[in-house]
């Protein structure tokens, strides 16, 4: 069992030496389309609402009990 | 004779400081404020990232009259929060005219973006046409199904009201009613900015 995790981890190390785009693709894929500032203020859009929410209603709760 | 359990729970619910239904309520309009949240952040997507918005060869949308429309939605927040106000006065003669004067606003912005619809669509901005006719018809549409379901409420409320079943004391359903139907009314303003400017 030793051996073969050693195997797969030695072929991945090399894959990702020998073809470093492959690795790189997430990055690559951000940059590549048009829409990556969308993306970016969407994400941003999106992170903070359940927080917002959340403090809203635990605000309401208190002020009405 | 009235059990002790029974006298246990009336008091239960005069000490009560939150009325579940309203809490429901409130749950149910964050569940909507994440859906709508949703689908305007993947709206963003498109709007904010540098290709042509709107796509070449799309009809232009009608600002003026969704404009004019706004203010009739506003308007009618402006009037349900007046109908409340003058019933827990204890004037239901001006109560039950602000109310019918609310729910006649909700038909009106509801006619008005009907009729902007079809002529959009015989302008050839149909949800299949692209990205922009999907997204446009499905926040305004989901927007207006919702003033759809608040108008049917207050209608629920008005018949409600003219049957005596609210007093300046006890109006739970028109607070659930405003509450929901304050919601819809916040809303538009940030859809309609955002998808028509």
């Amino acid at each position: 069992m030793n051996k073969l995790t050693n195997t797969l981890t030695l072929v991945l190390v090399m894959w990702m030496v020998l073809a470093p785009v492959a690795v790189w693709a997430c990055p690559l894929c951000v940059n590549a389309t048009p829409y990556k500032d969308g993306l970016l203020w969407a994400v941003g859009l999106l992170i903070p609402v359940p927080f917002i929410l959340a403090y809203l209603m635990y605000g309401w709760i208190r002020r009405a009990a | 004779m009235v059990s002790k359990a029974a006298v246990m729970t009336q008091k239960l619910k005069a000490d009560r400081k939150i009325e579940p239904a309203m809490l429901g309520l409130l749950l149910f309009i964050v569940v909507e404020i994440m859906f709508f949240a949703g689908l305007i952040s993947a709206f963003l997507v498109f709007r904010l990232s540098p290709v042509q918005w709107p796509p070449a060869g799309q009809p232009r949308l009608p600002i003026e009259v969704t404009a004019i429309n706004t203010v009739v939605l506003l308007l009618s927040g402006f009037t349900f929060y007046k109908a409340i106000k003058v019933l827990r006065e204890g004037k239901k003669g001006l109560y039950l005219s602000l109310l019918s004067f609310t729910a006649l606003l909700g038909i009106l912005f509801l006619t008005t973006q009907g009729y902007e619809w079809i002529q959009l669509v015989k302008f050839g901005l149909s949800v299949s046409s692209n990205v922009y006719g999907g997204f446009f018809y499905a926040l305004v549409g989901m927007h207006g199904f919702h003033v759809f379901g608040g108008v049917l409420a207050l209608l629920w409320v008005l018949v409600r009201s003219l049957m005596g079943a609210y007093s300046p004391k006890h109006h739970l359903g028109v607070d659930l009613c405003r509450t929901y139907w304050f919601f819809v009314v916040g809303l538009w303003p940030i859809l309609f900015v955002l998808i028509y400017f």
